[in-house]
């Protein structure tokens, strides 16, 4: 369901702004995949990857 | 725990000393011990972390944490021999069976230090049997990956917690268990989780590159490659005909900018991150509910998510 929640929210340009502004549409995820969607629209959104997570 | 590493390092030259005898296995396992030290002894400070985590005190831990990383040089160097795509490494520019013979020397050495790092009896049973469950499981995984068979997002996930997530629990664990506690299910699972989101975000790294480590050029099937060939889009057709054999190597090398648009256009990209993140989150949860963790946690995600060379 998360994958469908995200071709979703790429395939529009409104619903995306929505979801970056913090009224995502989304039905069908659960919270902790909800506040990971989140995290990351915030980083894309702020261009700033707080979550600097590396490993090779 | 920067402080660590040298002490590690250390160990892991006088294991060399004291077992090898044969000058060139001693000669080309310096080179290939100085090549990883120049790219991270992570798992061996995981190993530090959890022993100190769990009350361990006293030295014995750095040969410890050795063993670990003897075990994952050994890997690596294997790793790399099977994927031939990393033509800089030290091992992959010796002779390839001088690499093959390290490598598998390395991984008895492993076993040999592991299993004289503490005089209680009772603690080298139980280090050498969880050992040997994870490291069991982690070939059974890189297996599965060598074959490249994944079908669909579950068994991918299954495979990546076996192939990286078990060494993960390996290297916790052998910290926990040194320091005389029990198998602790909550550091498995946060060991895990970790694991599954480094693997996701090295995921992400090789989807975008454009060499031999390409996911994409190298059809390799990972959680994203698959989330692109379930695309149902006509302009990105041709991504499926790749993976299919219908469009050669050397046509899909001219499309690096189509190939980069449409990660981004389709929200691969997006949801590798997320689904990284979604483990890194979960492990973090778990990270909370252990009390022992408390004054290490700080210590413990500078580990992780320090950048490596």
């Amino acid at each position: 369901m998360l994958k469908e929640t995200i071709r979703q929210l790429v395939s529009g340009t409104e619903k995306m702004s929505m979801a970056m502004g913090g009224q995502p549409q989304l039905a069908g995820i659960s919270a902790a995949e909800q506040k990971a969607l989140l995290g990351e629209l915030n980083n894309k959104n702020e261009k700033n990857s707080g979550y600097a997570f590396l490993w090779n | 725990m920067k402080d660590s590493i040298p002490l590690i390092e250390q160990k892991m030259r006088e294991l060399v000393q004291q077992w090898f005898t044969a000058e060139p296995l001693v000669h080309f396992t310096e080179l290939f011990i100085a090549e990883k030290v120049r790219e991270s002894l992570k798992f061996g400070q995981m190993t530090i972390v959890h022993f100190r985590m769990f009350g361990g005190t006293g030295d014995h831990v750095h040969q410890a944490a050795a063993a670990v990383e003897l075990f994952i040089l050994a890997s690596d160097i294997l790793d790399d021999l099977q994927d031939q795509d990393a033509p800089a490494k030290a091992w992959m520019k010796a002779p390839q069976a001088v690499s093959i013979h390290v490598a598998s020397s390395l991984l008895t050495l492993s076993q040999q230090a592991m299993l004289d790092c503490s005089m209680d009896n009772d603690i080298r049973v139980a280090l050498m049997e969880m050992m040997n469950r994870q490291l069991l499981l982690a070939a059974n995984g890189q297996m599965n990956d060598i074959m490249n068979e994944i079908t669909d997002e579950s068994t991918y996930l299954e495979m990546v917690k076996q192939k990286s997530a078990a060494l993960l629990v390996f290297a916790c664990m052998t910290g926990v268990m040194l320091a005389g506690q029990p198998w602790n299910q909550t550091v498995a699972e946060y060991a895990i989780e970790v694991g599954v989101a480094a693997q996701l975000q090295n995921d992400l790294q090789d989807l975008l590159r454009w060499d031999d480590k390409s996911d994409f050029l190298q059809r390799k099937l990972t959680l994203l490659t698959l989330y692109l060939l379930e695309g149902e889009a006509e302009e990105d057709r041709w991504i499926n005909d790749y993976f299919q054999g219908r469009l050669s190597l050397e046509e899909a090398m001219l499309s690096r900018e189509r190939f980069q648009e449409a990660c981004e256009r389709t929200g691969a990209i997006l949801y590798g991150s997320v689904m990284s993140r979604l483990h890194y989150n979960r492990f973090e949860e778990l990270l909370g509910t252990i009390q022992e963790a408390s004054p290490w946690k700080a210590t413990f995600l500078q580990i992780i998510n320090e950048e490596i060379a």
